[in-house]
């Protein structure tokens, strides 16, 4: 017995240093278990308190370009809705959406935004309280964003689409031929497209949408467009980047999407064999 | 003694607090964060106390890995270089390696710059290779190393140079 009481005086760092090593192992590793879960919603508590009155202060510090933003996105939208419909359309469309769009929005502001790590995380001021849960879509002014990954009262973290864990459910607009659309970890404005078969055609600039054949996001939002198309030698599926519209390193405000059919669907595709 | 640890948590805290509000949002050339909060894990004295010390490693990291929502890419990357470090100093650091204050007195200029560019470069191996956890990405991991070390190692040599005891 004193020799293994010995053994440990003697080595007494190592064996701290595995203990370590293995927790640190064991809290990165632990995807989908409950102590994660309940850590992550802690530390997003944390964070998001640390983070909150220093983005404040950034926040009224760039007010004036914010402002000018909102206007030309506002004007652009007043612009499309004169263009594509007529007043007894519009009378029309107000109407449908009072009846109750299976889409809603809430708007929520970025408090702290990653995109140089392989796994990028980016937190909201909005949470459980202002109706946010898991699993949401988001979107920014100009297309997908990522998906709600962990929920406090106050805040939320918003798994980016630039993140190695996550795979977009993407279509092209001109021809609706589905794939996978993923992050490489290389560039902040680049993505890679997956199972697009050779037999369909694709061109450079080509333009790429939500398929809406997951309940993140509504179908037909813009994701970006095809930057390079690569036709393998061998093998039936080409090597596509896309460019992504969204500028992933300079967004301030989002919109967080809820679906009110998802949990009619996640009950039907867990009751499906 | 007590001023010792007053004035190294004082400066650790602050350390830590730019880490996560200024450094993690430098993004240079897109994807490159030095870490400047190595400073803490550099700079605290050499003495035969590991134990403490790899607690203290693993403590910095646990609380940047919180902070910035990375899973435990920090908390390894620092109990990890927390546990190398004495193998490191006497590597680096020469004759007096096991002065407590090696970093700042008693040692040669280029060792004292050779120990920290391999505390950097190490961490900064860990930390990389376990954000991607994949050797698919080496070309990355090793691109990420190389340049977020060099630009860690700059600042980190600045801040030291500021907190050099003055006579």
């Amino acid at each position: 017995m004193q020799w293994v009481l010995n053994a440990i005086i003697r080595y007494k760092n190592f064996l701290l240093f595995l203990f370590l090593f293995t927790l640190g192992l064991l809290f990165s590793g632990s995807q989908s278990a409950y102590h994660k879960s309940q850590l992550a919603k802690s530390s997003l508590f944390v964070s998001g308190a640390i983070h909150q009155p220093f983005d404040n202060l950034k926040s009224y510090l760039d007010l004036v370009e914010e402002n000018a933003q909102l206007a030309q996105e506002n004007n652009t939208l007043k612009n499309l809705v004169l263009e594509k419909f007529n007043k007894a359309e519009i009378l029309a469309l107000e109407e449908e959406n009072l009846a109750g769009p299976n889409y809603w929005s809430i708007p929520a502001k970025i408090i702290r935004n990653s995109f140089t790590q392989a796994r990028n995380i980016i937190l909201i001021d909005k949470g459980k309280s202002d109706g946010i849960t898991q699993e949401m879509g988001v979107i920014g002014p100009k297309g997908i964003i990522g998906i709600v990954n962990q929920t406090s009262n106050g805040y939320a973290s918003v798994l980016s689409i630039l993140n190695q864990d996550i795979k977009i459910n993407a279509k092209f607009k001109n021809s609706n031929v589905f794939g996978s659309l993923f992050w490489t970890g290389e560039s902040p404005n680049e993505m890679e497209l997956a199972d697009i078969s050779v037999i369909n055609p694709v061109q450079v600039g080509d333009t790429l949408v939500t398929g809406g054949m997951s309940s993140y996001f509504p179908e037909g939002i813009i994701i970006g467009k095809v930057n390079t198309v690569e036709r393998p030698n061998n093998g039936g599926y080409y090597s596509i980047t896309v460019e992504l519209i969204n500028n992933m390193t300079d967004l301030n405000y989002v919109y967080v999407i809820g679906n009110r059919n998802r949990e009619e669907i996640i009950e039907l595709l867990e009751r499906t064999p | 003694m007590i001023q010792y640890y007053t004035r190294f948590f004082t400066i650790a805290f602050l350390l830590l607090l730019f880490q996560v509000l200024v450094f993690d949002h430098v993004d240079l050339f897109g994807f490159s964060d030095p870490a400047v909060y190595l400073v803490i894990l550099i700079t605290y004295r050499l003495t035969q106390d590991q134990f403490g010390f790899i607690f203290l490693g693993f403590a910095t990291g646990f609380l940047l890995d919180l902070l910035t929502q990375t899973a435990g890419a920090h908390t390894i990357a620092c109990v990890s270089i927390a546990f190398m470090r004495p193998l490191i100093s006497r590597f680096a650091l020469g004759a007096n390696y096991d002065q407590p204050n090696a970093m700042f007195t008693g040692t040669l200029w280029t060792n004292r710059m050779l120990y920290l560019f391999l505390m950097i470069i190490i961490h900064q191996f860990i930390f990389t290779l376990v954000a991607y956890f994949s050797l698919a990405h080496f070309g990355i991991i090793f691109k990420q190393t190389l340049t977020n070390s060099l630009i860690s190692f700059i600042l980190i040599a600045t801040t030291i140079n500021l907190l050099q005891p003055r006579k």
